[in-house]
């Protein structure tokens, strides 16, 4: 298959609205037949004239009030193998943008990519995905993307760019190569080609968020290099110390994923997880115990694990819960008696004897710990190597797809690379490095190029292109492959290669049958190719006794954010609008710390502090956030973009100056400075229930006693009453949506999804901050208890699609009525906003649209690719909210009709359900007995948010389980029945 | 000379109020007028193509069946348009010229298209609104009957193998749709539950 047989861009459906380029210059075309301009005639007078004048246009003005425009369908000129207008095509392919080569599913509609979910069957991801990957789809469409090569402010032809480095490369002594870190055997293989061609040549791996310090820990203690892959659904008791497994460290989907399905109540399948950590994370958030730790005494904490006296000591000394600690103790004492298992995990952030000391505890608690001996990612260099090679002013430096005038500020590396005599930055926009670079080169997105990628041994996974580059762009390696074949190679396969995509394809050695079935299944190879954990046999040497962090300093965690991760993904708008799931910011970074040492600051919310660590400093405002430990901060990577970021530029602040690339700042100076406070936003500013048991919880002993006790947490007075309908709801379909809380997590990525499938606009920072933020899903989250160390709860809230719709009743206009499949319907058509129906919804699930939000964030035709063309893109004026993909229900009815088929369970995903990595999401049809949602409905622990009001919503809550340890289970905190 | 009552200014001001008054009713009225109009004009609505393409002489004279075409009526929510290859399949033999042996019009245009590998830009004719969703496909595959007829694309699109140049027979307009959707039941083929002869809650068209 080459890359435009099946993408072509030539022609378009029934729903061209726009007119191509291709006929701009033909007026014959284009020109209205409704000329309302009358003849020219000599022999008018000037008054016939004027009069003739005015009514005409009177006329046009009227005529262009109401008549609709005339639009244009066009045909193909012929029609490539599949498309079918309006029918989407789904092609696999292969993430490529972070540190693990997820498997995807692009659905592509007349060519163009308007979605992208998890391929199932692929063992990184099993048909999931996350917000970043939902989010790629912007990217794509990203109007911001650099266009053409440039030498400074000069366009330059591919040809021209080619030359200049080539001529450059030849001239050149030292060359210094810098790229990701996830790069495929092919891309490997091709660096070595041009390494060895390239005159004195280094290679590094620039990747500011990776686990760096833990790889070589793991290197040094396990005896090569490698990476832990956790079971988490063999797991029963897991102890995370600062390792945020279900957010940002590692692979979180499969964490997630495995993490879910070791959180089953009703099955009696329920683990246990301890987490000890600094920052408030949502892996925190979702612990059964989680004690407060400074990552400094991270390795006192392991070392109590395993000490005699139960971690009294330690405890007292560290002032840490001393009956939690005990239990912990005990818990991992006992897995070897009662046959469970358990495992330690350590954040990447944490130091080499912290990993040391955490493979030895692994070893006695039969830790179902399997090792990847060759991961997908490179092992990270160490940034003083890349800023030693590049301040000894190298003849030519080449930057392929990082960022180190961004992220290399702390240390050192930025400010080097200008020092290299001649360098060339690739990206996708003409960011900080670019920007500085000799030469820019714009590339070709992930989903407009061809790649492969090794997440296991004896496993490929494969990356094709959706659509032709969209851009003048042009991937990486097409690069590498025509700058060392004018290097000149002995390579044979690289000489032969017309470009990445011959080069990958020669490399497999498939035919071309067999070359169309692994792109077809996106892989090949078994999945199940790990090994056992190695014996820590270095591990002993590198566990040191901590020393105690010095009196009256901070630690402050340099994290990765969950949506924009290390800042590669800091111009994307929906993920900077998607909050962070423990602060709930949007569009900002902050200092996060607990509410306690702010007050001891003397500071609030939005002012500013002054960190100051090893002769760095950084202002940024607090955020005060429960849970986080008092000498801890948390400061989130990924924001302050300065160029090529669009709506990102300016959000936020550059953080990785406080850092020489270490992600722990240990002994740092936190002082309030004085200065104007800055507007920090928030998606949810309260997170006390006032006891309305909105998210339903309770521990172990109470699931025991009262399976069924979130059913009686409210007192129902009169649940009788029912709204006239016409509508006999159980004949036919009767939609109902299921979440369990035990499964999710809090990780966002249905809110992206959501947004990606429905056309949902953003609003930007100014209009959250006005809480007119549009996400039709959002998750709440919920603290209860201890302000300095909180139970948290997490409910995603969407549209309840109650059968006595409170907002139905007031609309005076109809616009919202219920189906009778139960839905609640929002005639978008029909609202003239009153906004009555917002007023009167108890969930608060209804979004208006106050202003244009989609065309004033969409001002390019380019970004109008990304809508969704099955679902309408809303004005403003019109309240909007979760329709329960009714496009997605539609499509399936039909086809299903259309075969004389009835709709069986599980016939229709919707797209939060598709995305959610912990599977927390079901739907269906309500009438299917035995299906997902009877079952789910039938549940012991099912309940509705509100249910008090009546108002019969269709979306059923599964109360959340705290398995807490038996000695710690108080059981009922209030009386139950 | 009658007495003055009222200032001239005054007297100027309630004629230009007056002029105002009269002008919008005027201004209304054709408003009105133009709306009303054109909510006639919308059933047979015939814009001008780009090709003079007769569906009278393809559809009419030589019966071509309508899914030769519009091939994918039965498949999905549009029907589709030709692509240029189809018209070529013929049209490479069929280069039908007049008395004076200059190929004819429309054929000479569709040959540019082909050579150049350009669309023809058609005018829409049925047009619906963007938040309506229309499905062919649910349409030509359904089994119940309207007064005891099969659907057939005559029903929507009229008697098209009469037109020289395609124009709109019915309104398409909701009402009109509604037309059909709530007759009494095809008893039939009734789904469960069913209380009209197709469903008219709102998300079956909008979403």
């Amino acid at each position: 298959m080459s890359s435009n047989d099946a993408h072509s861009r030539a022609g378009s459906d029934d729903n061209a609205s726009g007119s191509p380029a291709a006929f701009a210059d033909r007026p014959e075309v284009m020109t209205r037949d409704d000329n309302p301009l009358p003849p020219e005639d000599n022999s008018l007078t000037r008054r016939t004239a004027l009069k003739m004048f005015s009514a005409t246009a009177l006329l046009a003005s009227v005529a262009g009030c109401t008549r609709k425009p005339k639009r244009h369908i066009y045909s193909m000129v012929d029609r490539p193998e599949y498309q079918r207008p309006g029918i989407p095509l789904y092609y696999r392919s292969t993430y490529t943008e972070g540190a693990f080569p997820y498997g995807l599913v692009v659905k592509t509609i007349d060519g163009r990519p308007i979605k992208v979910d998890g391929a199932p069957g692929h063992p990184l991801n099993d048909g999931k995905s996350n917000a970043q990957i939902q989010a790629s789809i912007m990217s794509l469409y990203d109007p911001d993307r650099l266009k053409t090569p440039m030498r400074g402010r000069e366009a330059l032809t591919w040809g021209q760019a080619d030359r200049a480095v080539i001529q450059a490369l030849k001239n050149a002594t030292s060359t210094v190569l810098v790229t990701r870190g996830l790069l495929g055997p092919s891309e490997r293989e091709l660096a070595k080609r041009f390494l060895a061609a390239a005159p004195g040549a280094q290679h590094f791996v620039h990747e500011p968020a990776a686990d760096r310090v833990r790889r070589a820990a793991w290197k040094a203690i396990y005896g090569a290099d490698g990476e832990i892959v956790p079971q988490f659904d063999k797991a029963d008791v897991i102890v995370s110390i600062d390792c945020d497994f279900l957010g940002t460290d590692g692979n979180a989907i499969a964490n997630t994923r495995g993490f879910a399905a070791s959180r089953r109540p009703e099955a009696g399948v329920l683990s246990r997880l301890y987490v000890a950590e600094g920052g408030m994370s949502i892996t925190g958030s979702n612990a059964d115990h989680r004690i407060p730790v400074r990552p400094s005494d991270a390795g006192a904490f392991v070392l109590a694990l395993a000490s005699a006296d139960g971690g009294k000591a330690a405890a007292a000394k560290y002032g840490w819960d001393a009956k939690l600690m005990a239990a912990l103790v005990a818990d991992l004492q006992d897995v070897k008696a009662t046959g469970r298992k358990a495992m330690i995990l350590a954040g990447a952030h944490l130091p080499a004897s912290v990993h040391a000391a955490v493979a030895i505890a692994n070893q006695a608690v039969n830790a179902p710990l399997a090792w990847n001996p060759a991961p997908a990612t490179l092992p990270a260099s160490d940034p003083k190597d890349i800023t030693a090679a590049l301040d000894a002013g190298p003849d030519v430096a080449i930057f392929l797809g990082v960022n180190p005038v961004y992220d290399g500020v702390g240390s050192g590396m930025g400010q080097a690379a200008a020092k290299a005599k001649f360098s060339v930055a690739h990206g996708l926009t003409a960011n900080e490095t670019l920007s500085s670079a000799t030469i820019a080169l714009p590339s070709a997105h992930n989903l407009e190029s061809w790649n492969d990628a090794q997440p296991r041994q004896g496993m490929t996974s494969f990356c094709q292109p959706q659509i032709a580059p969209l851009f003048d762009g042009r991937q990486e390696a097409d690069s590498l492959i025509a700058w060392t074949k004018a290097l000149g190679t002995s390579d044979a396969t690289t000489n032969a290669a017309k470009d990445f995509h011959a080069y990958v394809q020669a490399r497999s050695g498939f035919d071309s049958r067999a070359w169309q079935d692994a792109l077809r299944n996106g892989f090949v190879g078994s999945a199940a190719t790990l090994g056992a954990l190695p014996a820590p046999v270095g591990a002993r040497a590198l566990v040191a006794a901590g020393t105690a962090a010095a009196a009256g300093t901070m630690d402050v965690i340099l994290a990765p954010h969950m949506s924009v991760g290390d800042g590669r993904h800091g111009g994307n708008a929906w993920l900077l609008e998607t909050p962070e799931p423990t602060t709930q910011l949007v569009w900002d970074n902050a200092a996060i710390m607990s509410p306690a040492t702010a007050a001891k600051l003397g500071v609030r919310d939005g002012d500013w502090v002054t960190i100051t660590a090893g002769g760095a400093t950084l202002d940024l405002p607090v955020a005060p956030q429960p849970g986080t430990q008092k000498d801890t901060i948390v400061a989130h990577m990924g924001f302050g973009r300065t160029l090529g970021a669009g709506v990102g530029c300016g959000q936020g602040f550059n953080v990785f100056g406080l850092s020489a690339g270490e992600l722990l700042v240990t002994g740092a100076q936190v002082a309030k400075k004085s200065k104007d406070r800055f507007s920090l936003v928030r998606t949810q500013r309260a997170h006390d229930q006032m006891d309305r048991e909105i998210a339903r919880g309770a521990s172990k002993k109470e699931f025991d006693e009262h399976p069924d006790f979130a059913k009686h947490r409210r007192h129902i007075v009169n649940n009788n009453e029912q709204i006239d309908t016409p509508w006999d709801y159980s004949k036919g379909h009767k939609w109902g949506l299921g979440i369990d809380l035990n499964q999710c997590t809090g990780c966002n990525a249905c809110m992206v999804a959501c947004q990606s499938e429905n056309n949902i606009p953003i609003v930007g920072k100014e209009e959250v901050a006005k809480g007119r933020d549009m996400a039709w899903i959002r998750l709440d989250r919920y603290e209860a208890g201890d302000p300095e160390n909180p139970e948290v709860s997490n409910l995603p809230m969407l549209c309840q699609h109650c059968d006595n719709a409170p907002c139905e009743t007031v609309c005076p206009v109809n616009a919202t009525a219920h189906s009778p499949e139960g839905l609640n319907d929002q005639i978008y058509n029909r609202c003239v906003g009153t906004r009555y129906c917002s007023n009167n919804c108890p969930y608060k699930v209804r979004r208006f649209n106050f202003f244009n939000y989609t065309g004033k964030t969409i001002d390019t035709p380019v970004e109008e690719l990304a809508q969704n063309p099955h679902v309408t893109v809303r004005m403003r004026g019109v309240m909007e909210k979760c329709t329960f993909c009714v496009q997605r229900i539609n499509t399936a009815k039909f086809t299903a009709s259309n075969a004389g088929a009835e709709l069986k369970d599980g016939d229709v995903v919707t797209a939060c359900q598709e995305a959610c990595p912990a599977d927390a999401i079901v739907f269906g049809d309500a009438n299917i007995k035995g299906g997902a949602i009877d079952s789910s409905r039938a549940a012991n622990l099912s309940y509705h948010v509100l249910e008090e009001l009546n108002v019969r919503p269709n979306v059923t809550y599964q109360a959340r389980v705290r398995n807490l340890h038996p000695s710690l289970d108080q059981g009922a905190k209030k009386g139950g029945h | 000379m009658s007495p003055t009552i009222f200032t001239r200014a005054f007297d100027q001001r309630v004629r230009t109020l007056l002029g105002v008054l009269g002008f919008s009713v005027v201004l209304g009225g054709a408003f009105g007028t133009h709306v009303l109009w054109q909510a006639n004009m919308e059933e047979g609505y015939r814009p001008a193509q780009p090709l003079p393409f007769k569906h009278s002489v393809m559809a009419g004279t030589h019966q071509i069946d309508c899914l030769y075409c519009h091939t994918e009526a039965y498949n999905g929510p549009h029907a589709g348009i030709p692509t240029v290859s189809t018209c070529m399949k013929c049209h490479k033999e069929i280069q039908t010229k007049d008395s004076e042996g200059h190929l004819k019009k429309g054929i000479a245009q569709l040959n540019e298209y082909w050579k150049k590998k350009e669309p023809i830009p058609w005018v829409k004719v049925h047009d619906l609104a963007d938040f309506v969703y229309f499905d062919h496909s649910r349409h030509m595959n359904t089994k119940k009957k309207v007064d005891g007829e099969s659907l057939t694309c005559a029903h929507c699109h009229g008697e098209v193998e009469k037109m020289d140049v395609m124009y709109r027979e019915h309104s398409l307009k909701m009402g009109w749709c509604l037309e059909c959707h709530m007759k009494a039941p095809d008893e039939e083929h009734k789904r469960p539950g069913e209380t009209t002869l197709a469903p008219i809650h709102c998300s079956t068209c909008h979403r």
